[in-house]
């Protein structure tokens, strides 16, 4: 009997998206339209099959119960519990962080892509009378085989994935560029996301590239996940960048909202996109079987 | 125990509005498990009596035929494994290990079924279910099913089975009652507790039945059950829950009854000492108050409930009182309406020995909470109302107005046999209706002032609900502030604290925040705090945003004080009738709460908080 095995059956790959969007646009990039029974989660159609009664999926797809941390990790967990999956890929949009530079703010542009090769949890502090101090808990990181999976389509000659994203860029001379770097982690506590806080958060953290509301709930909900040697999941945030976040105030023009409007149709699909590349890599190498695992094959294409 | 060939069935509810008015869909035996194990957590809900335990081990049977392994635990069992402080993934482990210790495995197929979820305090359910939650999303092998009483539980309906029993069938009680039954008695008797008392299974009440089981099982002789059921009173006040202390047990009861007790299983002394029957423990402790004609305190009360989590025992206090019954309901009320509510809800499903005047008042004064301010009230008088399910409480729970209810609970009076003659209607019940009903005015407003420092809480309360409907001038708010800052009774300054709610001036502000920081009744400091936030969500800003950097200021008192706290997290997310800049006005409250949390699970329920504001006040 395998250990990989939830309450639904096993996925290689489990996808969690955030907001509607960006859920509608995932399903569009992988086909993703069966339900699994009345889960709410996704799969491609005629794209499982069964090993000793039990089902398997090469990849699901769910859309998190609601945006920020706690709800992402809560997701996460159900996602677990439900598929054991092997890998485990936060996509969805985030703020890139632009900072100054004597040739003018530097940072993700606005449609390219940042994946978190690790992830800061920015809002975790104990308020002292000498100041904030950065406190700290456990959290898995993104692993290591699957930024290097991210680094490897960033400099392989193959970019045709960028031309298969299915959202024009409102620049047409726009091509995406990816940011595999540092990201933040924040939470909204009452829903100011852009209060003098988040000012300090982007100094302490001098070398983040995004910003988002959702990677700590999954790096969390993974640590705890894990148990004995038999599952530890890996997982990996990739995001499209909507927003430009201004590391010090007054570096941007305030058109914030214009452009997010512009832009989060395709900063979601470009984002999608690379997953998709990502998600291929990963399921076509074959899982071998062990005494406590039957193994997976490779899936050929998607 | 209720026979199990009782025709009673597992139904499964859609939401806890459903299960609490014990409407759901019956599931046969043969699906039960494999639903059960899909979502790999259940709550199995229903009132006392009902036949939960015996059903529990239906389901281990059920497992044992399909070759699963289950296993039957007690709450109190994974209590002792319990760190002091609550931390879930330490909770969690707890857990497991116990689990483990019973033989299951990660790989294999078992069904755990835990008992009695509501006879340890309300905090460890808490900290009980979120170690199910955790753990069932581990050990997808592993299936989860909790014992508890009829109430709402802080679980989502999107894993969690919300579970019932049915009644047993009016088929059933016919064919094996030869009497002619009315309406009330099948009510009654669909409790298949009762229907064994009906017949002759178990004769007598629930408090006589175990008096015969320490008599028969235990050797315990009259003359010792008094000094008996002082060391349970005495346990439950040291310990907070079930536990021992088995030399204070040796030294006032002698080794011969502790030996009894013991062998009877009514002691549990291996590894941590506890009382192994928790009825009998509540029917032991309950006696302890019963046998004082003395009026109940707040601290008897939570003593005897374990803090309102618990309420069998209440339930055999009023079987054993010699007391009237609508006097210990008084105190009750007193202390929680739900608790009065659920007291009414088990009279009436046994003995009804509180008067149709006094479920007439339980009924109507939940029913005027409906329309409570705050949404975690209103849904919480109306599980009250549900899990009452008598006629009454039935129609009131359908209203959607104040006046409808004065309609009925009229219409109800006038149904009452005897009414042909006025003498018998109480005087009290009058005098209640009155204020209930009537608009207090400027003529009688004096006398609405004098019932609201009355010491009966019924009148108290009715008087305090009224005047904050009709007056609240600056002379009104003149004259509650003056209760509020001497009156020599804290329940009366309560009062006061509540009326203030409806007021928008900033001397009343001023009142509350003063009576938060320096009365010395905590139930004062919760109804001021509570009162606070009511005004700051009438009163526009600056106001409103002062009293909420206010209570920001205080956090460290908030913090100190869990029952603040937790008012505080059931009052701020907003409900229909608040203005969408509610979020902005309560940022820095929610963030103070949150910046001097101590641990990431508090950071956790903070950060909850504010998403609630912000999805409460999206919601059109």
């Amino acid at each position: 009997m395998s250990h990989l095995q939830g309450r639904h059956g096993h996925a290689r790959v489990a996808i969690l998206t955030v907001t509607d969007a960006e859920f509608t646009a995932l399903q569009t990039e992988f086909g993703a339209y069966k339900e699994i029974s009345y889960t709410g989660v996704f799969t491609l159609e005629g794209s499982t099959w069964d090993i000793g009664g039990k089902t398997f999926y090469p990849f699901v797809l769910m859309r998190s119960f609601d945006r920020s941390n706690g709800p992402a990790n809560e997701s996460v967990r159900d996602l677990v519990e439900k598929f054991q999956p092997e890998y485990i890929l936060l996509v969805g949009t985030a703020g890139g962080i632009m900072r100054p530079s004597p040739a003018g703010p530097v940072g993700p542009r606005i449609g390219d892509v940042v994946v978190a090769s690790y992830v800061h949890y920015a809002s975790y502090s104990k308020s002292e009378p000498d100041g904030n101090k950065q406190r700290y808990y456990p959290i898995t990181q993104p692993s290591i085989e699957l930024v290097t999976h991210a680094n490897a389509i960033k400099h392989g000659r193959n970019t045709d994935w960028a031309g298969a994203v299915s959202v024009a860029a409102p620049d047409e001379n726009h091509a995406p560029i990816i940011h595999v770097d540092e990201v933040i982690s924040t939470e909204a506590i009452a829903g100011n996301p852009d209060s003098k806080d988040q000012q300090q958060f982007l100094a302490r953290f001098d070398h983040a590239v995004g910003v988002d509301m959702e990677s700590n709930g999954v790096g969390r909900a993974i640590a705890e996940a894990g148990h004995g040697v038999h599952y530890a999941p890996q997982w990996v945030a990739i995001r499209g960048v909507s927003d430009p976040v201004a590391s010090v105030p007054g570096l941007l023009e305030d058109n914030n909202g214009a452009l997010r409007t512009q832009w989060t149709g395709y900063a979601t699909a470009v984002a999608g996109a690379f997953a998709h590349r990502l998600v291929e890599r990963l399921l076509a190498s074959p899982r071998p079987p062990s005494d406590s695992d039957p193994g997976v094959s490779a899936w050929p294409s998607l | 125990m209720p026979d199990v060939t009782f025709d009673y069935k597992l139904m499964r509810s859609k939401d806890f509005e459903h299960l609490l008015s014990g409407e759901g869909t019956p599931v046969g035996e043969t699906h039960a498990l494999e639903m059960i194990r899909l979502n790999g957590r259940s709550l199995l809900q229903a009132r006392g009596g009902a036949g939960k335990s015996s059903y529990l081990q239906r389901l281990a049977a059920i497992a044992y035929k399909q070759g699963t392994m289950s296993l039957v635990l007690d709450s109190l069992t994974w209590v002792p494994a319990l760190a002091g402080e609550s931390d879930r993934l330490a909770d969690a482990d707890a857990l497991q290990r116990l689990i483990l210790g019973e033989g299951a495995d990660y790989e294999i197929e078992v069904v755990v079924l835990l008992d009695g979820i509501n006879e340890v305090s309300s905090h460890i359910t808490r900290r009980l279910i979120s170690a199910v939650d955790i753990v069932a999303s581990r050990y997808s092998r592993w299936s989860f099913v909790l014992a508890d009483r009829l109430t709402r539980r802080e679980v989502s309906t999107r894993n969690w089975n919300l579970l019932g029993l049915t009644p047993v069938s009016k088929e059933f009680i016919s064919d094996n009652i030869s009497r002619s039954l009315t309406a009330t008695d099948y009510r009654s008797l669909a409790i298949p507790f009762y229907l064994a008392l009906a017949l002759g299974k178990m004769p007598g009440t629930r408090a006589a039945q175990h008096a015969r089981f320490l008599t028969e099982h235990a050797s315990v002789t009259e003359q010792e059950v008094p000094t008996l059921a002082a060391f349970a009173y005495e346990q439950y006040e040291a310990h907070k829950d079930r536990l021992v202390d088995e030399l204070k047990a040796r030294e006032q009861l002698g080794n011969d009854l502790v030996n009894n007790l013991v062998a009877a299983g009514i002691l549990v002394l291996q590894a941590r000492p506890h009382f192994g029957h928790h009825l009998i423990a509540d029917y032991l402790a309950a006696q302890h108050l019963a046998a004082s004609m003395a009026r109940l305190t707040y601290q008897q009360l939570d003593t005897l409930t374990f803090r309102a989590s618990s309420f069998d025992s209440l339930a055999l206090l009023l079987e054993m009182t010699s007391r009237e019954p609508d006097e210990v309901v008084r105190d009750v009320f007193d202390w929680s309406f739900y608790g009065a509510g659920y007291l009414l809800s088990e009279d009436r499903a046994a003995d009804q020995r509180i008067t149709p005047f006094m479920e007439i008042v339980i009924v109507g004064m939940l029913g005027e909470r409906m329309f409570d301010q705050f949404d975690a009230t209103a849904i919480g008088v109306k599980d009250g109302l549900r899990v009452i399910g008598t006629p009454l409480s039935v129609a009131v729970l359908k209203s959607d107005q104040r006046a409808e209810i004065v309609r009925l609970i009229t219409d109800k009076l006038a149904t009452l046999n005897g009414l042909s003659e006025d003498q018998s209607v109480p005087l009290w019940f009058t005098n209640w209706l009155t204020l209930f009903s009537v608009p207090v005015d400027r003529d009688s407003q004096q006398a609405a002032r004098g019932e609201l420092q009355n010491e009966d809480p019924i009148s108290g309360w009715t008087a305090s609900n009224a005047l904050r409907r009709s007056l609240t001038s600056d002379e009104d708010v003149g004259w509650a502030i003056q209760v509020l800052n001497s009156h020599r009774a804290p329940q009366v300054r309560w009062r006061a604290a509540h009326f203030l709610g409806a007021s928008t001036s900033a001397d009343a502000s001023s009142a509350l925040l003063n009576a938060l920081d320096k009365d010395e009744e905590d139930w004062v400091k919760y109804g001021a705090l509570r009162s606070l936030v009511e005004i700051a969500i009438h009163v526009g800003d600056p106001l409103a945003q002062q009293i909420l950097d206010d209570l920001a200021n205080r956090r460290d008192l908030l913090v100190a004080k869990p029952k603040l706290a937790l008012e505080l997290e059931r009052t701020l997310p907003a409900n229909e009738s608040v203005a969408s800049k509610w979020v902005e006005q309560t940022e820095k409250l929610v963030s103070a709460m949150w910046s001097v949390a101590d641990s990431v699970d508090e950071q956790d329920r903070w950060a909850a908080v504010g998403r609630r504001i912000r999805e409460s006040v999206l919601v059109p």
